[in-house]
């Protein structure tokens, strides 16, 4: 590698690492944005439900209930220009009793002096003709109409390629292992298995493990405590059931929502777990989440469940607020540290970043040619059969289906690893395939083959997600031809 | 492009298929299609390399690739038309066809008649909910066997199995010749879910340990699987955690079900039987769709491809019958109901003017039963029965004959008893 | 000293479980067998338990990188493995029919293997 030096590196890749590098790739500046896994959106980001909160004052978080709003306000354009899905849903925060509609209506008066438009208490009525799978103990709601839903892992796969094709540089798979203060204490050396770069800034935006960036420098003492979150995914079959997150006074936690693609998500819970890599699921959780859910809405059947997943929110133990700062003891280091949530947020965090880094010294000048649009994937799905006539008739791999429950086509695979898809999650995050309702049963094999192919190594180095998460172990006969060692496969005699 | 005028369309190439449009030419229709997405003719079959096939079809013990052989030159040979690795997208309730492939684009065919034939898709982790992490190495039987049989790759070389039916059984004797270790098959149910010969040959053979009434309870590793703790279940099945057991291994098989295909046929307004998740249908295998017939696994799932043949040339028949002179079709008169002891029965209706074959599966293993056709119309002592094997009752017609006119529907029980 | 094996009969759907009690080589009694079918089978199994053998060999075709093959006729389980790893070793070119002999008479036990499928 020969980049040696450097203005700003961006530490992590999820919505935050993502969207400065985007809003920073608008100056005249040397940037690197740097990811420890294998592809951009792996750490907290991709199992974020991304519902686009519309702004509620939070308690004792001034920034936070600021740059939501902000975030929300902002939303629009941004997915517009990176041409993603963001739908404006509305959603309902759903009252069962007197103590509760009391609730809702200081929010509602909250609302109002922060000037978040058409926020309304709705009967219930009203909120039966809005949901009418909506639990009949609902007596009232709270709607907003400007809440909204989006795809976490398809905005910040677009902030990266944006970024990118704005000059950013993404190293993937590159830890950052160690900082330390240049000789000419005007920059920092940031180590990784490549060796140093010299930087003016570096940008600690590393989620659960943004504690430890810092702990790098010795130069804040925050620290991080990972609160999971799990999550069920229900089949399209159902995906009407609700057609807006559907929450309720008395958990901030307890959702049933819709996503952009047509599922249904249940979630979540709020458990403080001691291992930053614990994103297991568990038959508590899943307990949990079926029973709050169906007290929102009965009809719910974990009959329709194809998928679990957890995520882990990057909680602070020192405060409740976001820290977006440089760092007090090293103003070079800029620590962004968004806990939950923070998808929301992403478009206006950016923004303040860049003025820090301003106001820290870095020169900003914009650069002339920035195209702030990126252009969409195709998705053969959402095209009529005309569109897919000509687009065959150009690329014969667009008319081969490799998965059938989202009907993803092999153009389109071979599409997204030209993107930059190096794994099957990659793959799955970028085209869909293999998040239907065989979950990849059916492409699975065929996307590893295409994987292998395009990128001509061999299949058993082929991915789920980077690092050792290889498919396929071993090639037919191999284990056999080693010879007895540990081959236990002997019959009984 | 729209193709030649098709008299006939079949989609799906497996044993279903391909012998629903050899009856079907047999029978005089003109222009029959079968459309398969896969590459090549035979559906699962192909990778199906053990033998125990066509035992009842063709008196003899094949296995998987030669039965589909015999099946497929014959269609050659009559002059079908295969268009492959050609994906069926859309159906319409006017029997409008929608197809996709790399070769021709895009296909629009308006047959005079369907046959659906798409057989089945595998259960996967997230329907049965098993809790733990998310790591490389967990499969699903068929998908495993695929890679096994067909691509070359070995999934991993120590390997737990949950579920004991015939694909997790097959499989677990396929790995052990392979050179993996199978660690332990996990079943939660207390009897094994596939046939007995599967179960001496393939898991008593090879000394493979078998935890019955277990279910796995986590699942270790975060990059690939490293281990998975497995638990013996109470009467709710709920696991009990004190008998908790880790078992190191790199690679988690799922063999926990399979369910019918039919998501063109619900765009198609064919109406599914919620207990089979395949199309109802009547005793000409017609769905509720005129002229849109149904066989095989996406009717409901077949543990004897023998029978999926057998189903398929009924299916092909009645779809010639229904081309070449609609006028004679029988009304389906009465509704076959599945009484005590009866999971489901495949006709959902008969017309009482054929004699009717029956398949049906019972709930729960058992010696010494009888079936009861209507309250006491028809009875047969069996000496054993299993879930796992299919049942099949004939109704002669002489013995419909002999119901009352108004009879509108003949509940079918299974219940202890020698008589 | 006696030894008592249970033999599952796997002939028909009864799945009667066998008791077969030996000395050695020597079967001293057979029990709860349903049929003589079961029985002739519970004795073939204690003496020389058989299986048809149904894997895979390699091909030197990439596009069909494995040849699923059987043998023709059961053959002894203990020979199972071996018979594996011999298979692992070998590599076959097209054309291969369906039927066709891969190997003749493998490991001397009189059984052949043949493919199942054809290689074009
Ligand atoms: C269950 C759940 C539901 C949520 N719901 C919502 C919601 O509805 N709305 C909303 O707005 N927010 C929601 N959130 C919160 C939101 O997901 C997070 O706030 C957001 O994803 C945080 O993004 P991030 O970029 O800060 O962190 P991350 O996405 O975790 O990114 C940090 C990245 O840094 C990388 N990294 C760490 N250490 C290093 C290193 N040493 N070297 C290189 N790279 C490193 C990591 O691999 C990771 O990719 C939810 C979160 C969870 C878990
Ligand atoms: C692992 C396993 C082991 C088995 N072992 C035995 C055994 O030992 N003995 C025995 O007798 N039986 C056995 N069976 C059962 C038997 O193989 C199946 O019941 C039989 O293959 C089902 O036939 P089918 O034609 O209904 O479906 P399939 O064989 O599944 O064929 C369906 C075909 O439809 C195609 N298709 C689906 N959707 C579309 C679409 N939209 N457009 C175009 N094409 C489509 C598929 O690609 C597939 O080729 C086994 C089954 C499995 C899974
Ligand atoms: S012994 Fe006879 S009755 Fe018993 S299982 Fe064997 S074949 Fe059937």
């Amino acid at each position: 590698m020969d980049i040696k030096q450097t203005d700003v590196i961006i530490i992590g890749a999820g919505i935050a690492g993502t969207a400065i590098a985007r809003e920073l790739s608008q100056y005249e500046i040397d940037v690197i944005l740097m990811e420890k896994e294998a592809d951009v959106s792996f750490g907290s980001t991709k199992a974020s439900t991304a519902i686009i909160h519309p702004g509620l004052p939070v308690a004792d978080a001034p920034l936070k209930t600021k740059l939501i709003l902000d975030g929300n306000r902002l939303f629009k354009q941004l997915a517009n220009e990176l041409d993603v899905t963001f739908k404006k849903t509305g959603e309902l925060t759903i009252a069962k009793n007197e103590n509760e509609l009391q609730e809702l209506k200081e929010m509602k008066r909250q609302a109002d002096a922060i000037k978040i438009p058409e926020v309304e208490v709705i009967n219930r009525k009203k909120l039966q003709s809005m949901e009418p799978n909506i639990t009949k103990e609902a007596i009232a709601a709270l709607s907003i109409p400007t809440a909204g839903i989006a795809l976490p892992f398809e905005i910040t796969i677009a902030l990266a390629e944006n970024a990118s094709q704005n000059g950013v540089r993404i190293l993937l798979n590159t830890e950052v292992t160690d900082i330390s203060r240049g000789a000419d204490n005007q920059s920092l050396l940031v180590k990784t298995a490549c060796g140093y770069i010299k930087t003016r800034f570096v940008i600690n935006a590393a989620g659960l493990f943004a504690d430890q960036i810092a702990a790098m420098l010795n130069a804040d003492d925050f620290s991080i405590s990972p609160h999971k979150g799990e999550e069920y995914l229900l089949d399209k079959r159902v995906g009407s059931i609700v057609n807006q997150p559907i929450l309720t006074v008395a958990s901030p936690w307890v959702l049933v929502m819709p996503t952009v693609d047509g599922n249904i998500i249940l979630g979540t819970t709020y458990t403080e777990v001691n291992n930053k890599a614990d994103s297991a699921t568990t038959l508590d959780g899943f307990r949990k989440i079926i029973n709050d859910a169906k007290d929102l809405i009965p009809i719910i059947s974990p009959k329709d469940i194809i998928r679990s997943f957890a995520g882990l929110r990057a909680m602070n133990t020192h405060t409740s607020d976001y820290i977006i700062e440089a760092s007090k003891k090293e103003p070079k280091l800029i620590n962004v540290v968004l806990g939950s949530p923070g998808i929301t947020s992403a478009p206006a965090v950016a923004k303040m970043v860049v003025e820090i880094l301003s106001d820290q010294g870095l020169k900003l000048a914009k650069k002339p040619n920035f195209n702030p649009q990126r252009e969409k994937m195709l998705k053969f799905s959402e095209l009529s059969d005309e569109e897919r006539k000509a687009l065959i008739a150009k690329d014969p791999r667009y008319g081969h289906v490799v998965c059938r429950c989202e009907t993803v086509t092999e153009g389109e695979i071979v599409e997204a690893i030209r993107r930059g898809a190096r794994t099957v999650d990659g793959v799955k995050y970028r085209t869909r395939a293999g998040m239907g309702r065989c979950q990849g049963g059916f492409c699975g094999p065929r996307v590893i083959e295409i994987l292998a192919r395009e990128l001509n190594i061999p299949v058993t180095e082929i991915t789920k997600k980077g690092k050792n998460s290889q498919s396929l172990l071993f090639k037919s006969k191999e284990l056999l031809k080693k010879g007895g060692k540990d081959n236990n496969g002997s019959s009984k005699s | 492009m729209v193709l030649q005028k098709a008299d006939l369309v079949v989609i799906g190439a497996g044993p279903a298929g391909v012998a629903a449009a050899i009856k079907a030419k047999e029978m005089g229709v003109n222009n029959v299609i079968i459309m398969e997405r896969a590459e090549q003719l035979g559906g699962l079959l192909h990778q199906c390399i053990h033998n125990g096939f066509g035992l009842q079809y063709f008196k003899e013990d094949l296995t998987g690739p030669e039965y589909a052989y015999n099946f497929i030159e014959k269609a050659k040979g009559l002059g079908i038309k295969f268009l492959l690795e050609t994906m069926a997208l859309d159906i319409s309730p006017k029997r409008e066809i929608t197809a996709v492939s790399n070769k021709e684009g895009i296909i629009n065919l308006h047959p005079k008649a369907i046959i659906l034939a798409m057989g089945c898709r595998e259960r996967t982790r997230g329907a049965i909910n098993i809790p733990g992490t998310r790591p490389a190495g967990i499969f699903t039987a068929g998908v495993a066997q695929r890679f096994v049989n067909v691509e070359g790759f070995i999934p991993g070389k120590k390997v737990v199995i949950l579920g004991s039916g015939d694909v997790g059984m097959i499989m677990a004797r396929r790995l052990t010749l392979e050179g993996v270790k199978v660690e332990a098959m996990v079943e939660i149910l207390p009897y094994v879910g596939g046939l007995i010969r599967n179960e001496v040959q393939c898991i008593h053979d090879f000394n493979i340990p078998l935890f019955l009434e277990h279910t796995v309870v986590d699942v270790h590793g975060t990059e690939r699987v490293k281990a998975v703790t497995i638990a013996k279940i109470d009467k709710d099945r709920n696991p009990i955690y004190k008998t908790k057991r880790k078992i190191e291994c790199d690679t988690l098989l799922l063999s926990v079900g399979l369910i019918p295909e039919n998501e063109l046929s619900l765009k198609a307004g064919i109406k599914l039987d919620p207990v089979t998740g395949g199309p109802i249908v009547d005793e000409t295998m017609q769905t509720n769709v005129s002229g849109i017939f149904a066989a095989g696994n996406v009717v409901h799932v077949h543990d004897l491809v023998d029978y999926v043949s057998f189903e398929g040339e009924l299916a092909g028949s009645n779809a010639a019958n229904y081309i070449l002179s609609q006028a004679l079709f029988p009304k389906m008169k009465i509704n076959l109901k599945a009484g005590e002891g009866i999971r489901y029965i495949v006709p959902s209706t008969i017309s009482g003017q054929k004699k009717a074959t029956l398949y049906m599966r019972v709930l729960k293993p058992d010696r010494d039963v009888v079936v009861k056709v209507g309250d006491d119309f028809l009875r047969k002592h069996l000496p054993i029965v299993k879930p796992s094997e299919m049942l099949k009752i004939i109704i002669p017609l002489s013995k419909l004959k002999m119901l009352k006119d108004e009879t509108k529907e003949l509940t079918i029980s299974c219940t202890k008893g020698r008589k | 000293m006696t030894q008592e094996h249970e033999i599952i009969c796997t002939l028909c759907p009864l799945a009667c479980h066998i008791k077969l009690v030996s000395e050695g080589e020597k079967i001293i009694t057979i029990s709860d067998y349903g049929c003589k079918k079961g029985k002739e089978y519970a004795i073939q199994e204690f003496k020389f338990p058989q299986r048809v053998l149904t894997t895979t060999i390699r091909t030197s075709d990439i596009t069909h990188p494995l040849l699923s093959v059987r043998t023709n006729k059961p053959i002894s389980k203990k020979l199972l493995k071996e018979c594996m790893i011999l298979l692992a070793n070998e590599e076959i070119s097209p054309p291969v029919k369906i039927g066709e002999v891969v190997i003749s008479n493998v490991l001397n036990t009189g059984s052949d293997v043949i493919a199942t499928q054809e290689l074009i």
